[in-house]
């Protein structure tokens, strides 16, 4: 009974074994190079149950878009100005035949298609000026004309690495310190001329008004001056005609009660008068009652 | 004893059953115990041989109920569950209890589809309400080419678990990736003036199609629901700089306010001064022609009386003239004849005021 007993289980065990060594899941994400002795034999891409010979050995791949985020990376642009460019690289094992022959592993392959990149960065931002890479020049889409033809060189090149490059994608192109200092300085210098361009335009704009105010005021004085004369003459006018129309029918008349309300007029206290007696006036002072 | 042989099998089958093996030893005393009345034997008693043999069983019938039920799994109402067979994907399950074949046939990757999930750039969260920038992700350089400090969040969520999970590796830097290079070309191709004023929701807009694309084009399976633009100012070393020009801005309109001010406070007051002197000059036209014909009207009242006895009301408007005029002044009466040689010597000037020589 008891050797039966572990017989079953002897066999149960080594079925196991078998199993374990001859089948293999590929997940979604992976595929797998199945080698013989260290010869790759066959690539596996479909996901699922698979089986191999069980003194064959499995090296597995990533199936996904991978990163490689390389560090800051020097480019000296045409104008011969050195920038720090920070790109990314979002790539894909399509080949892991190739991949395992270059460089055995995805890491291996991931550091020798890093240079590349940085190759092509160099040899697309070179052909540049600085002031292109950084803010396009003239053309505002240049940045994304450069980054395509980062990616299709780099992409070109991929192939002999059996990878494929999906995007190469500058995150940061940032201006080397003494070169921000220049940037910090023409800001300043910008904003102090944009400040004083605005203050100027106040004083214009206030002088403008306070001028026109003035001018408003004195065109309105100056009118109502006009037509108050006008309206004084006239009335002066009219009052001297009143008056000439009435006086003309006895001038003789006018001119003696004129010149008595005169005499009564001008001539008042404290006034000396040497009067001769033979005036008017003293006709019967000396001739009583002749 | 050969409870310990028999454990081995469990291996291969995970660490479900291996992680319940108390509850096991349980369930398989009482089996043994149920075993042993059913075929005769004692507690205790019996052969080791027979034992063994109901107890292998009973082990196994039990093992495969739990390799059955770890099969078991419940997905949270924000989540939808992958299940893998044999590493392929071949279906997606929502919320609820669901099962699947147990392992190594199957097996689920569970994904939080509606949770958003939230990506600072420029600066980081460290505590409540209290920021710490990130100079080196912030700053970025604008079309005409000065710095600005930008930080902003990115709110994202997975509308493809599938596409999620198999299609790109570490998905948090993807959307990172994507986020900075996406601002820093939205902002290369502004300018500073329409970052910092007018523009915002324009970058926000331009920031989050820009990162969708490019998540698109790695077919990411996420969906970027908000971009967010947290601070958007100019670097701290010029900050000064750019606060006087906008308290410039602020001394244009004073200075237009007060000249303004100045216009309003005048003009009115020019335009009542105007119309006074329009008034009065009206007021003087009334008073002097009524002056006028109020006078001319009594000089012919007095000349149509005159005409009556000419002679009598011209001498009596003559001395009663006189009369009033004599009564008030000084008077010297000298003989004309004696008046000129005597004239010079009267000291006419102590006399006081006017002489008038008739």
């Amino acid at each position: 009974m008891n050797a039966k007993h572990l017989m079953i289980i002897l066999i149960l065990l080594g079925g196991a074994l078998v199993t374990n060594m001859c089948a293999f899941i590929v997940d979604q994400r992976e595929q797998v190079l199945v080698l013989q002795f260290g010869n790759p034999k066959v690539v596996v891409e479909k996901p699922g149950l698979h089986f191999k010979l069980p003194w064959q050995s499995l090296t597995r791949f990533e199936n996904r878009l991978l990163v490689q985020d390389a560090p800051p990376n020097e480019v000296i642009t045409m104008d011969k100005k050195s920038i720090l460019v920070d790109a990314y690289t979002r790539w894909s094992i399509v080949d892991p035949l190739k991949v395992y022959q270059v460089a055995r592993t995805e890491a291996g392959v991931a550091a020798r298609m890093e240079d590349m990149v940085r190759g092509k960065i160099r040899e697309v931002l070179g052909q540049h000026t600085l002031a292109e890479i950084v803010s396009g020049g003239e053309d505002a889409t240049l940045r994304v004309k450069l980054m395509t033809a980062i990616r299709d060189k780099a992409d070109a090149s991929a192939h002999e690495l059996g990878v494929k490059i999906s995007d190469v994608r500058i995150k940061r192109a940032d201006l080397p310190l003494e070169n921000s200092e220049a940037v910090f300085q023409r800001m300043k210098a910008e904003r102090n001329r944009i400040a004083k361009e605005y203050r100027s335009e106040g004083e214009e704009a206030a002088k403008e008004i306070r001028a026109e105010a003035e001018k408003t005021r004195k065109v309105l004085i100056a009118d109502a001056y006009k037509n108050s004369q006008i309206i004084r003459g006239k009335a002066d006018a009219q009052s001297t005609k009143i008056y000439a129309k009435a006086h003309t029918k006895d001038p003789k008349f006018y001119a003696f009660l004129r010149s008595l309300e005169a005499y009564k007029a001008s001539i008042g206290a404290g006034t000396t008068m040497v009067i001769s007696p033979e005036s008017e006036f003293f006709r019967f002072f000396n001739q009583s009652g002749k | 004893m050969p409870w310990n042989d028999q454990n081995k099998p469990n291996n291969p089958w995970g660490n479900g059953p291996n992680q319940q093996q108390p509850d096991l030893e349980e369930v398989v005393k009482r089996l043994q115990e149920k075993f042993s009345k059913i075929f005769g034997g004692g507690s205790g008693g019996g052969s080791p041989g027979e034992l063994g043999k109901g107890a292998i069983i009973g082990g196994l019938v039990v093992l495969l109920l739990l390799w059955f039920g770890s099969g078991v799994y419940v997905v949270a109402a924000d989540e939808e569950a992958v299940v893998l067979r044999f590493g392929q994907h071949i279906d997606t399950k929502g919320p609820g209890l669901n099962w699947h074949l147990p392992y190594p046939v199957e097996s689920v990757e569970k994904v939080p589809v509606t949770r958003v999930q939230r990506l600072e750039i420029g600066f980081r969260t460290i505590a409540d309400g209290q920021n710490r920038k990130i100079s080196q992700e912030a700053l970025m350089l604008t079309r005409d080419e000065n710095i600005v400090e930008i930080s902003f969040t990115v709110q994202y969520k997975i509308k493809s678990p599938s596409d999620y999970l198999f299609s790109i590796a570490r998905p948090t830097t993807t959307v990172r990736d994507a986020a900075e290079s996406a601002i820093r070309e939205v902002i290369g191709r502004t300018m500073i003036d329409d970052v910092l004023t007018t523009k915002k929701a324009e970058v926000e807009v331009e920031v989050e199609t820009l990162i969708q694309s490019i998540l698109d084009g790695y077919e990411s399976g996420i969906l970027v629901t908000t971009v967010k633009l947290q601070d958007v100012q100019p670097p701290e070393r010029v900050i000064k700089e750019f606060k006087d020009v906008a308290s410039a801005r602020e001394d244009r309109e004073r200075a237009k306010n007060e000249a303004q001010a100045y216009a309003n406070d005048i003009i009115p007051k020019a335009r009542g001064e105007a119309k006074k002197m329009v008034l009065d000059a009206q007021g003087y036209e009334k008073e002097v022609i009524d002056r006028a014909i109020g006078e001319a009207s009594g000089f012919e009242s007095v000349l149509a009386a005159y005409r009556v006895a000419p002679n009598v009301t011209r001498k009596r408007l003559y001395l009663d003239t006189m009369q009033e005029v004599l009564s008030k002044t000084d008077k010297v009466i000298v003989d004309k004849s004696v008046a000129e040689r005597v004239l010079p010597y009267l000291p006419l000037d102590r006399m006081g005021g006017k002489v008038e020589v008739k």
